[in-house]
């Protein structure tokens, strides 16, 4: 690939490639990664329309967060089950509402480590009502403890 | 604070980009393509498991063999650990800390917390080096982010102790030591050899049917029947855009390394003295171009939702005429070595 073709103007996600340069030879190019420029878009809306989907199935009680987060994040039940270190049939169990209401705290604990959320965020979805409120949750030394903070996005 | 004087480098793959980096701190000077060809990484494996959606595919060898190979060849010798206890892990990486030395550990890229939203992904044999602390934070290297970033010691625990397929169990080396005097002329250029001649041999005499060109072969026929695992066309677009992702910007230097492996054979040409790598390098580099005209090309009918059957079967085409490329070239490059 010759290095003005492999080019791209995206300072916010870097890459490494290797390339032709213009004497021939072959080398290292740190440039703006591709797919992330031209198609992103496509990504975030791809995760839209998951959490679309399973916000009005969780709200009407058809699935538990297990199956929100599986979505969203692409993963399987027997990768799950091996993550939080249950059996594959009991996250198929999780998957139900009522299934998910026999877990334990502790395992539901570990579904969150694992989707990379609070404890709290297996039970509620935060929904800012206006645009520019900024939303996060702070770790405490206490693992089922978070703090969710919210205020206005400096601009 | 304390951090060591590490230089932190951007690599286009966090195996060899970090193998380069260590050892360049400890005096050896070997570039990352180097150590692409010298550990014989070039693979290619088809990989179907109960823990993915789809098929996936790889390029590289296993991870770790990297660092197998180099250390084998050139005679450099890492300090490897495994724990079951994060308490005794993060006693053991901090005591190596606070003696100066960097130290690599492998971890889930899903905690490393300072990489955007989007490239957080369970995969866990991702590589990383430690280089210091600051409050509650860890200082570190990660060769797909420009500069030295923080983790958290809790995300860092995390990363260390993910299970599931690869799992890191807590796995960390560093370089324990160097040849006296550097590595000779003589192993250098017999660790090229090697290296080709491993890397070819996998991609055209392995006779297992899901590894090198038959690898191929075998993902390309896979391809038409994505529609039929796929929930919605969201997900099919999703897991065809994927082959993008791991031919170009998951850490392969583009190409599917093999931009990064024609820059080995033409530093191997050099070494060597042998103007026939210098042409193979020509024609891997030509064989990558392809490799990512395909990747352009999955990123695009994915986008477009364009995933009716007779894509499918172009995709699954343009695969298995890289395949027919890369036997005729590694069957050439293995009659160079033998």
């Amino acid at each position: 690939m010759k290095e003005n073709d492999a080019r791209v103007d995206f300072e916010q996600h870097q890459v490494l490639l290797y390339v032709e340069k213009e004497d021939g030879s072959y080398g290292p190019l740190q440039t703006g990664a591709y797919l992330v420029k031209h198609y992103a878009d496509d990504f975030f809306q791809k995760r839209h329309n998951i959490e679309t989907e399973c916000i009005d199935k969780l709200g009407k009680g058809e699935i538990s967060p297990v199956v929100y987060f599986m979505l969203l994040y692409n993963m399987t039940a027997a990768d799950i089950a091996a993550r939080v270190g249950i059996s594959k049939s009991k996250v198929i169990k999780h998957q139900s509402p009522e299934g998910f209401a026999k877990a334990s705290v502790d395992t539901v604990k570990r579904y969150a480590d694992v989707f990379g959320v609070a404890v709290a965020d297996m039970f509620q979805l935060v929904v800012p009502k206006e645009k520019d409120l900024a939303v996060a949750n702070r770790k405490t030394a206490n693992p089922y403890l978070s703090i969710l903070e919210i205020g206005r996005e400096k601009t | 604070m304390s951090q060591i004087q590490f230089q932190h480098k951007m690599g286009a793959h966090c195996e060899s980009g970090i193998l380069s980096a260590l050892l360049s701190h400890n005096g050896v000077a070997l570039s990352e393509p180097m150590v692409l060809g010298i550990s014989g990484a070039i693979f290619f494996v088809f990989i179907k498991t109960p823990h993915m959606v789809f098929p996936v595919f790889d390029m590289r060898n296993r991870p770790g063999d990297m660092r197998k190979n180099i250390g084998k060849r050139l005679g450099i010798k890492f300090a490897t650990q495994k724990f079951s206890d994060p308490d005794r892990a993060r006693a053991s990486l901090e005591a190596l800390l606070d003696k100066g030395i960097p130290t690599t550990v492998q971890v889930d890229m899903f905690y490393m917390e300072y990489i955007p939203s989007y490239m957080r992904v369970h995969f866990n044999a991702h590589f990383i080096v430690v280089v210091g602390r600051e409050g509650g934070n860890y200082l570190v290297s990660d060769c797909y982010y420009p500069s030295i970033s923080k983790l958290s010691r809790d995300s860092l625990d995390k990363a260390r102790f993910a299970k599931s397929d690869f799992a890191p169990k807590g796995f960390q080396f560093y370089v324990a030591s160097t040849p006296a005097g550097g590595v000779k002329e003589d192993v250098l250029k017999k660790a090229v050899m090697q290296g080709i001649k491993q890397s070819a041999f996998n991609m055209v005499k392995l006779p297992v049917p899901f590894i090198g060109v038959k690898g191929m072969r075998r993902f390309a026929d896979n391809i038409p029947a994505w529609p039929k695992i796929a929930r919605n066309m969201d997900a099919l677009s999703h897991a065809i855009m994927s082959i993008h992702i791991t031919l170009e910007e998951r850490g392969t230097g583009g190409g599917g390394f093999r931009f990064m492996y024609a820059s080995f054979l033409q530093e191997a040409a050099k070494l060597l003295d042998k103007t026939e790598f210098s042409d193979m390098s020509k024609k891997i580099m030509a064989i990558g171009d392809r490799w990512r005209e395909l990747s352009l090309f999955v990123a695009r009918v994915g986008k477009n939702r364009d995933l009716g059957d007779n894509r499918m079967q172009e995709i699954r085409q343009m695969i298995r005429a890289r395949a027919d490329e890369e036997e005729a070239f590694f069957k050439t490059l293995l009659t160079m070595v033998k």
